[in-house]
């Protein structure tokens, strides 16, 4: 585990360093621009930090829940989680600004340990003044608008998007969900194929998945 | 005579070793549109496409990059980060009567999927409109590529 954390970071150092030479610092400009000051809308519903924060507490006590559900469970619970997301801090629906941090974003996904995920990597900026950054299980990376205010240029964004690309590839948010959601999630989806012949059990497995939601979602109990 | 006899037994010693020798390694696609490139690059032309839980065979090695073979004969590189060792794909229902373990069944595509979604939906609702808008948003690696290459970068990482 310590030299996957490692070699994380050390991805985590050479992501800074690709985009460390960029030359263009006028395109966070623009699309700041675009975007108004950091004074208005969004802000004041509560912090995106406890969020963030949730998604890497439980990292040294769970230490295998992240490999447990396969790829295509993960990309479902980071939908739900991002969709749950954007209720509280609404997306920001620049299509131009948009555009710009899944370009910087994408880039760094592609030159970074796990290029690839089953649905890939998706960048939006939610519509808050709060300054933060939050990554959804399977590739969904959120960043509010007064974190591109915060950044100084494109090598800030970058910095903040690897960060959370390192997140995602080291599935810290999957880390939040109570280990015995997970052993109970997995004997019932291990039954499954079993129960399917008479129904299936949608309404059970429908409250697990609910529960691993909640337990990525819920405030960092600091 | 019996120098034919240990001849016999270590040629088929031999034999055995070089059939051990190319059984391929068998490796799972685990994301949604498994891309095969005709060279061992993002910048390869998609020569196939492999389905999620799509086993492939291994059939050589270079860096983050593996050549696979697919069932109905197309070959290419794909990069290590869409592959797993675990097996993603069981027939429903086969799995039980096969006596596989609870992790096996976890992997067997099953579970959280979207028809959970959809069930969840109803009851907590949230802007998956949004959601799928942000999904839509993709850029090929050649324009990453021209992006970076616009500012001066010449990548050294993962996608080598």
């Amino acid at each position: 585990m310590r030299r996957r954390i490692l070699g994380l970071c050390g991805g985590a150092v050479l992501l800074l360093g690709i985009l460390a030479a960029c030359q263009d610092p006028g395109s966070i400009t623009r699309v700041l621009d675009a975007l108004g000051g950091p004074g208005g809308g969004g802000g004041n519903v509560g912090t995106v930090g406890s969020y963030a924060a949730s998604a890497v507490k439980g990292v040294t006590a769970i230490a295998h829940a992240s490999e447990e559900f396969t790829p295509e469970q993960e990309y479902y619970i980071g939908r739900s989680v991002g969709a749950s997301l954007l209720t509280k801090y609404p997306p920001v629906n620049d299509p131009r600004a948009n555009a710009y941090v899944n370009e910087v974003g994408q880039a760094l996904a592609m030159f970074s340990d796990m290029p690839q995920t089953y649905g890939g990597y998706h960048f939006l900026i939610m519509d808050s003044t709060d300054i933060n950054a939050f990554a959804a299980p399977g590739g969904l990376i959120f960043i509010t608008r007064g974190m591109l205010h915060c950044c100084a240029g494109e090598n800030a964004l970058a910095a903040v998007l690897a960060h959370e690309i390192g997140h995602v590839q080291n599935k810290d948010a999957l880390r939040a969900i109570k280990r015995s959601r997970v052993t109970e999630a997995l004997a019932v989806i291990g039954g499954e194929a079993v129960k399917q012949a008479s129904g299936g059990n949608l309404p059970q497995l429908t409250s697990l998945f609910t529960d691993c939601i909640g337990d990525i979602m819920a405030p960092s109990p600091s | 005579m019996r120098i034919g006899k240990t001849a016999t037994i270590l040629g088929l010693s031999l034999c055995l070793c070089g059939v051990l020798a190319l059984a391929a390694k068998v490796m799972n696609v685990q994301v949604r549109d498994g891309q095969i490139r005709d060279n061992p690059s993002f910048l390869g032309k998609i020569v196939s496409r492999a389905a999620y839980g799509q086993p492939v065979d291994v059939l050589q090695e270079q860096g983050d990059w593996l050549k696979v073979s697919l069932p109905g004969g197309a070959s290419g590189w794909m990069h290590r980060s869409a592959l797993t060792d675990k097996k993603l794909a069981l027939a429903s229902g086969s799995g039980a009567a096969e006596g596989v373990s609870g992790k096996e069944m976890a992997l067997a595509g099953k579970g959280f999927s979207a028809q959970v979604e959809a069930d969840y939906r109803r009851g907590h609702g949230g802007d998956y409109a949004a959601i799928d808008r942000m999904e839509r948003i993709t850029y090929d690696p050649a324009t990453l590529l021209a992006f970076l290459a616009q500012g001066g970068i010449k990548p050294q990482g993962g996608a080598r």
